[in-house]
């Protein structure tokens, strides 16, 4: 970076071929950082065509990028002007901006409720916070607490919104004080119920995802949707990264049931292909496998077996785990994997 | 209904159980890449329904894991390995081996117990870090408490490796969390209140699925361990009355001027193994081909001291290498007649070239015939690779 003189301002070093390169380094770090943490398009007040074109949102945060840059003509912001980890402080504190700027009920209605819930639970005589670091916010109505494992997606779906709620709840509805107030102690009674009537401490994200099971927190515009293909309501990118199947894709059911054919051992492929391909009972299995007498055991014991093998193999995967469960799925992975059971069991 | 948007997005025990069997079984890319592995790759490819997936255009999620995961312990790496109750070491990573069609991956333990009785042994009790997994019996740590990120620590799932198994310590626990982790092994009621609570475990719940994934590994990393402290167990030893290892060193040399070793040795089994004599004591053997020869130290102890030694020529006549294993089986050429009580010692070197012993020895002197298994990982090329390091110890004293 080249020396700096004394006079050096704000609006120069913009227009300075190393105030361009930070600009343009930060606005790809801040694209990214729209799609993991799910800014607000709203705060760049664009056409959805826009939205779709990655190119033109970088333009488009580079330009916003810029404006913050000159309005904000602030002491810190000028201290970039000779710090070698500019680009990183810079894409921190317009994201922070960001966050602030769209953190409104009609813009950010995810982080503008997270908000108003902490400060109302904050402020409320009925409730105790306690917000560790670096860990989320949490609460409870008990002053004494334990911590518990982070809920997960599976332990909220027996959780109801009370009364009425459940069926007529929407964000307006929900964003009021005594709403808020009444439906965040009937969340933490229920939580408490799971562990046994224990006090516990809840975290906010937590009650967030129990209200989003009912309430749409989505606006008109919403970036990491649009951007990234993801229909509304599909599961985005999960906390390690990678993104899991959005959309159901036949073919992958297809490759999934050919691996599970794979898995099985000889005698699970053909028990399991005459019980659910052929319709056999396990007594003409056994017979037809050369067995007499006692053998419809073994025939049992083999089935079971391969039923074991196949609930391990699916129990993680999209549309054909429990909680998951799409019935075309099934009946494609189940057909898929019959036709190739049948063809193993013909050509072993 | 899925949840709705949001910077965090809510923990899915689903995914987060793939993530699990991903982390756990399948072939990092270094691996995956690694054309000596071809095979075995295919043959995971085949079965596994997440490397399906990269096929398909997925992201590698095991590099991604893989550098979320292991950041403590590539920050700040101990200088020394020494093994101590509660710490945490990740299992050795040339230890990771291919059990079946899957890749085993080594997990974090906590060192519960060192053996009183057997030096090398060690109690661990195996780690996850992904907290939405814990269940009851699981003890759930915040980077506060370990040192090394947050994680939860399986007390019932505790298992024996040898010290040798493990890398350099990442974390450690206290005296108190040490205590809990035993009394919960005990009992999985039995946690103190500031442990943080768990939810019992449903029908259908993943983390039955990854219990059993756990033990899965676990598995494949003690049984070699067990298998190899059996052995020692077993293994009648050698007497010796030096008070080091560098004493012996020092006595071959004074015998045999010119004996060297190419790696430090660590143990007197080592020295008389890895000792090399200088080319023009070695026995002449016709040179074939097809036959891999390599010398072995002939010993003679007598009254716990060397009485003297000299090299003979070993041949392989077969060698077999499975998906864990390296077998080989071949036999001592010109044995003399008084090693009818004698010792085999064999040792072969790893990845860093440290020298590891095999898992069984069988040991015939009267047909001065041998027959060995080592655990299959990777070799260095430009050490004795080939061949096996080995030392007939005849004692004297020994059995009177």
């Amino acid at each position: 970076m080249t020396p700096v003189p004394a006079e050096y301002d704000i609006d120069q070093w913009v227009a300075s071929s190393d105030g361009q390169s930070v600009i343009h380094r930060a606005s790809g770090s801040i694209l990214q950082d729209v799609r993991e943490k799910r800014l607000s398009l709203l705060f760049l007040n664009l056409e959805r065509s826009a939205v779709e074109n990655p190119e033109t949102m970088l333009a488009e945060i580079q330009s916003a990028l810029t404006l913050f840059l000159l309005e904000k003509n602030s002491t810190h912001l000028q201290g970039l002007t000779h710090d070698p980890n500019a680009a990183i402080k810079l894409r921190h504190w317009f994201v922070r901006f960001w966050i602030d700027q769209t953190r409104r009920p009609y813009q950010d209605r995810y982080r503008y409720l997270y908000k108003r819930i902490t400060n109302i639970l904050r402020d409320s005589d009925r409730f105790y916070t306690h917000a560790p670091d670096q860990k989320g916010t949490f609460f409870s109505m008990a002053p004494e607490n334990q911590t518990t494992a982070p809920l997960c997606y599976e332990d909220l779906e027996g959780i109801d919104m009370p009364g009425e709620m459940a069926r007529f709840a929407d964000f307006d509805s929900i964003n009021h004080k005594k709403t808020i107030l009444a439906i965040s102690g009937h969340f933490w009674q229920q939580v408490s119920e799971l562990f046994g009537e224990k006090a516990v401490w809840v975290e906010i994200k937590a009650l967030m995802a129990w209200i989003g099971r009912t309430v749409s927190f989505e606006n008109m515009l919403e970036t990491a949707q649009s951007l990234e293909d993801n229909p509304a309501g599909a599961p985005p990118c999960n906390r390690m990264g990678y993104k899991e199947y959005s959309t159901y894709d036949p073919e992958m059911v297809k490759v999934w049931a050919q691996k599970a054919a794979r898995i099985l051992s000889e005698k699970e492929r053909l028990v399991f292909y005459l019980r659910y391909g052929r319709d056999m009972g396990l007594q003409a299995i056994a017979e037809y496998m050369g067995s007499h007498g006692r053998s419809a055991g073994r025939s049992s014991y083999w089935l079971d077996k391969a039923h074991h093998r196949l609930k391990t193999f699916l129990r993680d995967l999209p549309w054909l785990s429990p909680e998951d469960l799409s019935e075309e799925a099934f009946s494609l992975f189940r057909e898929t994997l019959l036709d190739h059971l049948k063809e193993m069991v013909l050509m072993p | 209904m899925a949840f709705a948007v949001g910077e965090k997005q809510m923990n899915n025990r689903r995914q987060a159980l793939s993530r699990a069997r991903q982390y756990r079984t399948c072939p990092p890319r270094i691996v995956a890449q690694d054309r000596h592995s071809a095979d075995k790759v295919k043959r995971h490819m085949a079965v596994c329904p997440y490397c399906s997936g990269q096929e398909k255009g997925m992201p590698d999620p095991w590099e991604k894991l893989a550098a979320r995961i292991s950041r403590p312990e590539i920050q700040q790496p101990a200088k020394k390995n020494t093994v101590s109750v509660g710490r945490f070491h990740y299992v050795k990573p040339e230890r990771a081996c291919w059990r079946g069609d899957y890749y085993y991956n080594p997990p974090l333990v906590l060192v519960m117990a060192v053996s009183p009785d057997m030096a090398d042994a060690i109690q661990v009790a195996q780690t996850y870090h992904e907290l939405c997994m814990a269940g009851p019996g699981d003890l759930i740590l915040y980077n506060d408490q370990t040192g090394c990120g947050d994680l939860f620590v399986e007390c019932w799932h505790t298992y024996t490796l040898q010290v040798d198994d493990l890398g350099p310590p990442v974390g450690k626990v206290s005296d108190e969390v040490l205590q809990a982790v035993f009394d919960a092994g005990e009992n999985k009621n039995n946690m103190p209140d500031w442990v943080p609570l768990t939810l019992p475990m449903t029908d259908q719940d993943p983390r039955i699925y990854f219990r059993e994934l756990e033990v899965e590994c676990g598995f494949v990393f003690s049984e070699p361990s067990v298998d190899g402290l059996l052995r020692q167990i077993e293994k009648p030893g050698i007497c010796l009355s030096y008070p080091a290892s560098e004493d012996l060193q020092a006595d071959l040399v004074s015998k045999t001027p010119g004996l060297h070793w190419h790696a430090k040795p660590e143990t007197v089994e080592q020295v008389l193994a890895l000792a090399r004599y200088p080319d023009e004591m070695l026995p002449l053997a016709a040179a074939t081909a097809d036959i891999p020869r390599f010398p072995v130290n002939l010993v003679y102890i007598h009254k716990g001291r060397v009485k003297r030694s000299c090299p003979l020529i070993a041949e392989i006549l077969l060698k077999q290498e499975t998906k864990s294993r390296i077998t080989i089986s071949g036999r001592i050429m010109d044995l003399p007649n008084d090693v009818h009580k004698s010792d085999l010692l064999v040792f072969w070197p790893d990845y860093a070239g440290r020298p590891l012993q095999p898992f069984t020895l069988n040991w015939n002197p009267s047909g001065a015939d041998f027959f060995i298994t080592f655990a299959q990982v990777r070799r260095r090329s430009d050490t004795w690779a080939d061949t096996p390091a080995m030392a007939l110890v005849c004692d004297s004293g020994k059995g009177k």
